[in-house]
């Protein structure tokens, strides 16, 4: 039972958002200590608004029911069998078999460790890049800043599978523009998508050159709830640009990073698109990511149980990874 | 209300007469040229530029025959996992399908299709020219099961070959490459003027196709007399090694394409030499795609021993649900026979039929120049293996023979590798 405000927001140094906040939490519970003095609970309203509330509820609870619950549930149960795709009378009970196969299969850790690299390396690259370009955004006039990021989210209305294409012939040795620049720059011996050792980053480029421009249209709405008062006053006080970034502007976007690193960093951990049409895993399954692994199990070795075992294997990476995330991103909003 | 009563009165009329007038016009009755049938076929392929030749093929037949049909061409990438949930969980959408050697004996076995035996003798649904002497055997003998039965019809093949530009070989001093060694010689020279040869070395299925077929033509295999996995022998080691000698040879970023890649590489003249597949030759020699049309002769892929290709087939199926086998046998033997072969023949030059009789066709080989280098693959041609495991072993060596021509990893110990987990499942 909440009796008052939470202690985190009598320390809350911020003055607009914490006032504001206070009062509607104030309204809140005395709307709460209201309703509670009325005896409600054997009444018939009350058990007729109880009723409406699970009509109303049921579709939605049928609804994430049928295409969440039971698809996951039955990926789960699934995993703990050998069958192939349309052969599901004859499956074989092989209990956690298809798990130990997984964290023994040479492939599917190094699948594992290149999803975690590029995981890492697209949302640092991603975050750093369109944080820092909507705040330069922002010091420009509103005008031009507008047309500025229409130019800069462009990348985000192509589909990722025509992203791959794109950058597939921009970085083919005998036709690309990047070799083109490359070889003019001394650079032509450059190994890029056929190279082992430099597939994997070719394919982050690719990915933040796709991803950055919905971090720059979300960070620049974020950044439209700081209020302008507080980087005048800085401004007064002498803060340089960096000093401003790191203690006015960085703290108040906390909560839309979180947001942007929930979303950006599953999106990069289930990563498919790209990679399979820019490489396909190669060369030598340097660039094979997790998705692709169980993609290939299933549809091209006929092993569903096992493509099972290893999408239920990235669940649970996805949780163990971002889990703390969506934790921390709902405290914040009861508080 | 009565004006309203009267307004949907009006309205009523108004829409009989309209349905009449239609009834009466020529739109709404049965195809003058064909008998008219309750029969609506539905048939299950790959998109893309095959498919629309087989659109007017299949638009023809509904003329003759009155038979609706339907084509449903979706991504390769996406058709066997439509075609299996269709006839696993029998729901009877398809009438037709079209189905290669990788998935006729899972199809096969799981006991989707329908044999085709008894209907292949029956005159009334064959038609009184089919003539099945005229089909090479080894195409035949692809669809037909271990029991002997035949379950698909084979309609269209394909091979990898190799591609070159005659007038630059011709002006470097090289004949047309034969042997390992032939090819070897042309592929350098090329890489010390700046191109080389362009292979589609990217780790997918057509490493692995130019493997099998080279390995066909070093008298080898995968598997020794007795079925065993056995990639450790001198003759597979020695293939490989070819492999990472070419690969040396090669246009810059061959290791990562696929067919498609090397095509172009071709068709646009930058490559003066190289491996693709014959299904995607059209546009090499169509004038208005190609600036080397006319200038390319082709070959089966370089051989140590003997020449050899990799057998890579289409065939026609009647799936066991089907609610009208009887029909869709009809179309499938009608499709199959010589008269719209070679109109699919003749809108895409491309396209090779296991008939014998149009092998040799001057017709079709006008169109097609590459058509006796592929006869001459498919006479000694191989299929990749087709065992339960195999898309296993091709992935695993796919993933391996990218490691040896990207990393320069060794050939032998990269086999060794491969045998070591798969042997067991062979």
């Amino acid at each position: 039972m909440r009796t008052g405000p939470p202690p985190s927001f009598a320390s809350d140094s911020r003055p607009l958002a914490g006032s504001t906040h206070t009062n509607v939490q104030t309204n809140m519970t005395s709307t709460t200590t209201s309703r509670r003095a009325i005896p409600r609970t054997k009444s018939s309203y009350a058990k007729r608004d109880r009723r409406l509330a699970v009509i109303l509820l049921l579709p939605a609870g049928i609804t994430i029911l049928l295409v969440m619950i039971i698809p996951l549930g039955f990926a789960f149960y699934t995993s703990f069998f050998n069958y192939s795709l349309g052969q599901e009378g004859n499956m074989a009970f092989v209990f956690l078999d298809n798990y130990v196969k997984f964290f023994t299969d040479p492939v599917a850790l190094r699948s594992l460790l290149n999803t975690v690299i590029f995981t890492i390396l697209s949302l640092a690259f991603c975050i750093t890049i369109g944080v820092g370009i909507s705040v330069l955004l922002r010091s420009l006039k509103p005008r031009t800043a507008n047309v500025m990021r229409a130019i800069f989210a462009m990348p985000v209305l192509i589909s990722p599978i025509i992203v791959s294409l794109i950058w597939r012939y921009m970085y083919d040795p005998t036709y690309g523009i990047v070799y083109f620049v490359l070889d003019h720059l001394g650079l032509g011996s450059f190994g890029g998508l056929t190279d082992s050792t430099t597939a994997l980053f070719c394919i982050v480029i690719t990915d933040v050159w796709h991803a950055t421009p919905f971090i720059i249209l979300v960070a620049s709405a974020g950044l439209t709830v700081i209020p302008e008062e507080l980087y005048e006053a800085a401004r007064l006080d002498g803060a340089s640009a960096p000093r401003m970034l790191f203690n006015i502007t960085l703290p108040l976007m906390t909560k839309v990073l979180v947001v942007l690193i929930l979303i950006r960093g599953t999106d990069a951990f289930r990563v498919f698109d790209l990679i399979y049409g820019l490489t396909g895993g190669g060369p030598a399954n340097s660039t094979t990511s997790l998705s692709i692994y169980a993609y290939k199990q299933a549809f091209e070795n006929n092993q569903m149980g096992f493509a099972m075992a290893a999408s239920i294997v990235t669940l649970l990476c996805l949780i163990i990874l971002f889990g703390p995330f969506l934790r921390n991103s709902a405290r914040e909003k009861d508080a | 209300m009565r004006r309203t009563r009267g307004s949907v009165a009006i309205g009523l009329a108004v829409v009989a007469s309209l349905a009449a007038l239609t009834a009466c016009s020529p739109g709404g009755s049965a195809p003058s040229s064909g008998a008219s049938s309750d029969v609506t076929l539905t048939v299950s392929r790959w998109s893309g530029p095959q498919a629309d030749a087989q659109q007017k093929l299949l638009d023809e037949y509904s003329k003759q025959t009155g038979v609706t049909v339907k084509m449903d061409a979706i991504d390769y990438g996406q058709l066997k996992q439509k075609q299996t949930l269709n006839m696993s969980t029998k729901t009877g959408q398809y009438d037709l399908v079209y189905v290669p050697e990788a998935w006729f004996g899972e199809y096969s076995q799981a006991g989707y299709l329908t044999p085709l035996d008894d209907m292949v003798k029956d005159t009334s649904l064959t038609g009184a020219d089919w003539n099945q002497s005229d089909f090479e055997k080894s195409g035949l003998d692809v669809y037909t099961t271990a029991a002997g039965s035949l379950q698909a019809l084979p309609y269209f093949a394909q091979t990898p070959l190799l591609v070159y530009d005659k007038d630059k070989l011709k002006a470097a001093g090289f004949d047309e490459p034969k042997t390992w060694d032939d090819v070897l010689k042309v592929a350098a020279y090329f890489k010390d003027q700046g191109s080389g040869i362009a292979l589609p070395f990217k780790q997918g299925s057509a490493i692995t196709n130019v493997m099998a077929a080279l390995l066909a033509g070093n008298n080898t295999d995968f598997f020794d007399a007795s079925g065993k996995l056995d990639l450790t022998s001198p003759a597979v080691v020695q293939t490989v090694q070819f492999m990472q000698a070419l690969s040396k040879d090669s246009l810059a970023g061959s290791n990562g394409w696929h067919w498609d890649e090397v095509n172009k590489a071709l068709q646009f003249g930058q490559a003066p030499i190289g491996i693709s597949s014959s299904g995607l030759f059209t546009a090499l020699e169509d004038p208005n795609q190609s600036n080397v049309s006319g200038k390319l002769g082709y070959a089966p892929l370089p051989y140590a021993q003997a020449p050899a290709g990799l057998l890579q087939t289409w065939a026609w199926a009647v799936p066991a649900d089907s609610k009208n086998q009887q029909e869709a046998f009809k179309l499938a033997a009608w499709l199959d026979g010589k008269q719209a072969l070679t109109e699919m023949s003749q809108a895409d030059p491309s396209f090779i039929s296991f008939r014998t009789s149009l092998a040799a066709d001057p017709a079709l080989a006008k169109n097609a120049p590459w058509l006796a280098a592929a006869n001459e693959a498919f006479k000694n041609g191989v299929t990749l293996p087709l065992q339960p495991a195999a898309p296993e072993l091709l992935d695993a060596l796919a993933t391996g023979l990218s490691g040896v021509v990207t990393n320069g990893d060794d050939p032998a110990t990269m086999l060794q590798s491969v045998q070591n987990t798969e042997a067991s499942k062979f």
